[in-house]
């Protein structure tokens, strides 16, 4: 069965508009390779945004960038990435995805705590800060949330709905909340 | 899109519409996406097939490749996400190369889903069953019974 003619019609009117916000986030600063697909993201602050070859990026997905003045805050996306709809990456040091990795839809990267002494109130003391890296190949399942110091493996498995502290090494599978050790890859 | 006068669907992103088919008074609320990738299928079949009085609440996402059928009078709470495939993960090769295939899901009549729950490929939910809030169920359900967590497990059953 064909698609309709008002279907066909509106599916070129979005990406024309998605072109124009990508040349919009481009000259505000962003770096993207070839044959990256963007979808509509929000970044207040591109130029702390890289994206390699292509990458796709869907709808919704939200770059915070809390320190857009320091040298050390910055995103970025290997090649081959896929990040699925209304991801969300908070962002106070570093966020380094490598290529190949496929990171599914609701997934929260967040590198970013809180001191919690009993002395003052919790949002009187300063933040924690701590960088996530990704390695190659890495798959994240839907609705994950990935928290600060985290380093994970090559070819790991992250399965869905997990709260992932620990850093995981590679060629495991792991899951639950928080995410334990389940099986590795054979 | 298949939608019936009196039912209601609020703002949101679907891809194809022409495969989505919603049932008399039923809902569907703001935010959702519905992301179909697949065979286009002829007329009068729809994969994605909700049926009547169903409730789904904001923030709602459909991932689907192959088909999910939502009975009469369901429930779904906002936050739900429905995803009908996945990867194969053999060593070797890349998991992004290594395509798994999908499987339906099918959730029966009078189900009740809580908020953010997750449910994964070839899930079938039999009747009357409940969900706990925030579980991720990758098996299938029998009916009448209340599972939660995550993986989800039996917690009890109704009585």
């Amino acid at each position: 069965m064909r698609p309709n003619r008002i279907a066909l019609l509106n599916n070129k009117v979005r990406s024309l508009s998605l072109k124009s916000a990508v040349l919009f986030l481009k000259l505000r600063g962003m770096q993207t390779g070839k044959d990256s697909s963007i979808g509509k993201i929000t970044c207040d602050w591109p130029n702390k945004l890289t994206i390699g070859d292509s990458c796709e990026v869907q709808d919704d997905v939200d770059f915070r960038i809390w320190q857009p003045y320091s040298d050390n805050c910055l995103i970025k996306l290997g090649s081959n990435v896929f990040i699925g709809h209304a991801c969300e990456f908070v962002c106070n040091s570093r966020i380094i995805i490598g290529n190949n990795c496929l990171i599914a839809s609701k997934t929260t990267f967040n590198d970013t705590g809180h001191e919690f002494s009993l002395k003052s109130t919790i949002n009187k003391q300063p933040v924690t800060v701590k960088e996530i890296i990704l390695e190659e190949d890495v798959w994240i399942g839907t609705s994950c949330v990935i928290l600060q110091g985290v380093t994970i493996g090559k070819g790991a498995v992250i399965a869905a709905g997990s709260m992932v502290n620990k850093s995981i090494p590679c060629y495991e599978v792991w899951g639950g909340v928080p995410a334990r050790f389940i099986k590795k890859r054979v | 899109m298949n939608v019936p006068s009196n039912s209601y669907v609020g703002k949101g992103r679907i891809n194809n519409p022409s495969q989505v088919k919603l049932g008399q008074s039923s809902s569907i609320h703001d935010k959702f996406i519905i992301s179909y990738v697949g065979k286009l299928l002829g007329r009068r079949a729809y994969p994605i097939n909700i049926g009547n009085g169903v409730f789904i609440g904001p923030n709602s996402s459909f991932d689907i490749t192959s088909g999910i059928t939502i009975h009469d009078n369901c429930m779904i709470a906002q936050g739900c996400k429905f995803i009908d495939h996945d990867h194969g993960m053999a060593l070797g090769k890349l998991m992004k190369l290594q395509l798994g295939f999908g499987l339906p899901i099918i959730l029966e009549k009078d189900v009740w889903l809580g908020c953010n729950v997750v449910v994964l490929k070839g899930v079938f939910i039999g009747e009357g069953a409940v969900i706990a809030a925030g579980s991720v169920v990758n098996k299938s359900i029998p009916p009448y019974e209340i599972w939660g967590g995550v993986p989800a497990r039996l917690i009890k059953k109704r009585i």
